[in-house]
């Protein structure tokens, strides 16, 4: 009897481990054997040519540090990232909260309409930035001559602080919307009890939103500010078609696309891997401490 | 209603799926911009229905072959296959959008799956030339000294590699000259003919011309479409490369270029057009930007390919004389090259004597060439260029001039020993920094700065010294 109840669990753990080995495989071949290699190639020169790589042992990270356009990167990808993920938290949060907790017509319609722009490939949403920004042919300098706003085409994405608000408020135009159907999900879990202990206290609505809504949304909060530091942290695309090779004086140049620009248009390959540990050591660095900082004290109810 | 829903959701799953795989598509991929497609395929159609060549050497066999553009691969392979109809060739393209291409065969070069001769783009050729494990040398092939010796210098040059050993050629010599509007020159500059405007177009009469077209054009007219323009023929025309002896070098072609960049933006004698883009592909049509920097392929990809197709075929009885008439002109003030496809066998190739058969056949091959220059292009073979110069009725429809005559007497004065593998990602990064400068952003010495900053981080591990 007992020998048959522990073949019974054996059994069951081979199960196990054959359900879930098929994902394993999976994830070591495509991500971990590759970390693994990037971590390797970090510390050697290479080409990517048919040549052995070259140990170089602590080059790559001795001349990260001292990488002026890779320091320069990192501000830029802070500042893109920052100002477009304060203005789409507060907006996404106040619409979160009106179209969940108000009875307004239409709310199934702007829900939807907001969530569209997620939906737009950010190479095209780039491009019309693009069209629109242009100084030559763009319709922004178009329309302020043809009303006499300004007599002479203006180069806005030469402009350091242009180039960077027009990236960060396109971002923020496409996202603020995923964010907003998140948080309404969160709020949709907070017990109806709790606003109706609100009511029986008097509260307005503003003070529902600030002592109900608010603290118990700390979990969807935080897992907003933790995705959203990772995509940002790794934003490339529309950075790319708004302003290739990170014009102007490289103030838009994120890590993401100077990783890119060493790897696969130099084909230094053991560098673009050192920049690809330095950006992973930083992602991971800078989520936890939001993690922690965030889910410090939560408490529900 | 339930079975409804949950139907309705399942075929939409599909619907999705199935979009999903539409995006999958096969190696063979559309143009670049770089080289849009040709509004007349007229050098593919003919070589299907003509009779094979009388050609005295039989060759059979199959050799595989990749390019990165959707027009000139396949003709390139066809053409060589109707003059041996022995022979297979299995091309493969693959655009290099996102330097696709590049990738591909990097990695084929490790893995050892190269094809027998693959193509090398002006932009890469360097690197390629370069690439351990890439092209094999051609001088164990028999007859490559008579090969080279019929191809412009400078074609060679930039197909030899460090060690000074010949790898690859080109079937054609992009020497470049400066393509304009009649029209335009006629009306604001008195005179559309050739060496009269290339005299105008000279750098010390330059800045003078662009006056002289704005003031007669009541600021209509500009003299260049872009300062890209420009900056491309100054490059071309460097004595000096970006690097030498391991040392990062700025010739000085690229601070009289700047000067006079400086003075075009200010005084609004160009565009500010960028090249390749939609404005600028436009503007080709237009009467308001006159002047191009059109390099020997342009004539066909950057004017013939954008222009209506009524406004330019002169023919005899309109124009009987050579170089008059017509929308567009060419002039060289300024010898300068630009652009090109080189084309090499790799050292892992299955059957290296039939490749090398293919790379004599498109840089030697009379018929084939001769078709090539019909139907625009400017071949490398000197024998050929001596003989479509010497023909005074082979005239370019486009142009209504003998290009032969034209670019001819540029391309011997183009030394290709100045290009390195950097060009592309150097000229890049002095771009960024220069619409900065002549946007107003930043002074010159900032732009220098800036520029040797950038270059120190993407060239990092090259053994370049900036000072």
């Amino acid at each position: 009897m007992r020998s048959n109840k522990s073949s019974t669990i054996s059994r069951r753990k081979y199960y196990g481990i054959m359900f879930i080995l098929p994902f394993f495989i999976l994830l070591s071949i495509f991500i971990i054997y590759p970390i693994g290699y990037s971590v390797f190639l970090s510390f050697h020169k290479w080409d990517g040519s048919i040549v052995a790589p070259e140990f170089i042992g602590m080059k790559n990270y001795i001349f990260l540090f001292k990488d002026k356009l890779f320091i320069k990167s990192i501000i830029n990808t802070w500042v893109i990232w920052g100002i477009s993920f304060i203005p789409q938290l507060v907006l996404s949060l106040g619409l979160a909260a009106i179209l969940s907790n108000t009875n307004i017509k239409g709310k199934g319609f702007f829900r939807w309409i907001y969530f569209l722009p997620v939906l737009v490939t950010m190479a095209s949403v780039g491009n019309l930035v693009f069209f629109i920004m242009d100084w030559k042919t763009g319709i922004l300098n178009q329309m302020l001559m043809s009303i006499g706003i300004i007599q002479e085409q203006i180069q806005w994405l030469e402009k350091i602080t242009i180039a960077r608000l027009t990236i960060s408020i396109t971002l923020c135009w496409m996202w603020f919307g995923y964010t907003m159907v998140i948080f309404m999900a969160g709020i949709k879990a907070i017990p109806i009890e709790h606003y109706e202990a609100g009511v029986v206290d008097g509260t307005n609505k503003w003070q529902a939103f600030q002592y109900i809504t608010l603290p118990c949304l700390k979990p969807t909060i935080t897992y907003n500010i933790v995705t959203s530091i990772i995509g940002g942290l790794t934003m490339y695309d529309v950075a790319a078609v708004v302003s290739p090779a990170g014009a102007p004086q490289s103030s838009t140049l994120t890590m993401v696309m100077h990783l890119y620009n060493l790897g696969f248009r130099n084909y230094n390959v053991g560098y673009a891997a050192t920049i690809a540990m330095g950006l992973f050591i930083m992602v991971m660095l800078f989520v936890s401490v939001a993690y922690n900082m965030l889910m410090k004290n939560t408490q529900q109810g | 209603m339930k079975l409804a829903k949950r139907g309705l959701a399942l075929l939409l799953c599909m619907v999705m799926m199935l979009v999903m795989m539409t995006a999958c598509g096969k190696t063979e991929d559309k143009q670049t911009d770089a080289e849009p497609t040709k509004k007349e395929d007229s050098q593919k159609d003919d070589t299907k229905d003509k009779e094979p060549a009388n050609d005295a050497k039989e060759l059979s066999g199959e050799i595989t072959f990749w390019h990165f553009n959707g027009d000139e691969g396949p003709a390139i392979a066809r053409a060589f296959e109707k003059a041996y109809p022995g022979v297979t060739v299995k091309d493969q393209i693959t655009a290099d959008t996102d330097g696709n291409y590049q990738t591909k065969i990097q990695a084929a070069s490790r893995s050892g799956d190269l094809p027998d001769v693959y193509a090398a783009e002006n932009a890469f050729v360097k690197r390629f030339v370069n690439m351990p494990g890439g092209y094999m040398s051609l001088s164990s092939f028999d007859g490559v000294n008579d090969v080279v010796s019929n191809v412009v210098p400078f074609v060679a040059g930039i197909g030899t590699n460090n060690d000074g050993e010949l790898v690859a050629l080109s079937h054609q010599a992009a020497a470049g000259a400066i393509a304009y509007k009649r029209e335009m020159a006629k009306q604001y500059l008195g005179t559309d003919d050739p060496a009269e405007v290339g005299e105008m177009l000279k750098p010390e009469n330059m800045l003078e011309t662009g006056r002289k077209l704005k003031d007669a054009s009541g600021g209509k007219a500009k003299l260049w479409v872009g300062t890209e323009e420009l900056f491309k023929i100054y490059v071309g025309s460097r004595q000096k490369g970006w690097v030498e002896n391991g040392k990062f070098v700025i010739d000085e072609r690229i601070y009289e270029f700047l000067d006079i960049a400086e003075v075009l933006r200010k005084e609004n004698l160009e565009g500010g057009l960028p090249q390749w883009q939609e404005a600028w592909a436009n503007s080709i049509q237009d009467d308001i930007h006159m002047c191009y920097a059109v390099p020997t392929w342009g004539i066909q990809w950057i004017i013939d390919c954008r222009e209506s197709d009524d406004i330019m075929v002169m023919t005899s009885d309109d124009h009987p004389e050579s170089g008059t008439g017509g929308r567009w002109a060419i002039t060289t003030p300024i010898p300068y090259y630009e652009g090109g496809t080189w084309f090499g066998i790799s050292q892992n190739a299955k059957n290296p004597e039939l490749a090398w058969e293919f790379i004599k056949f498109i840089t030697g091959n009379e018929d084939y060439l001769a078709e090539l220059a019909e139907a625009g292009d400017f071949v490398s073979n000197t024998k050929m260029i001596d003989k479509f110069k010497a023909d005074n009725g082979f005239i370019n429809k486009v142009v209504n001039q003998n290009i032969y005559q034209v670019y001819g007497d540029v391309a011997d004065k183009i030394d290709g020993s100045i290009i390195t593998q950097y060009d592309d990602t150097i000229k890049t990064a002095f771009l960024n920094c220069m619409n900065s400068y002549l946007a107003g952003e930043i002074s010159k010495d900032e732009m220098f700065v800036q520029f040797k900053e950038t270059l120190q981080s993407q060239l990092q591990g090259e053994d370049i010294a900036f000072e």
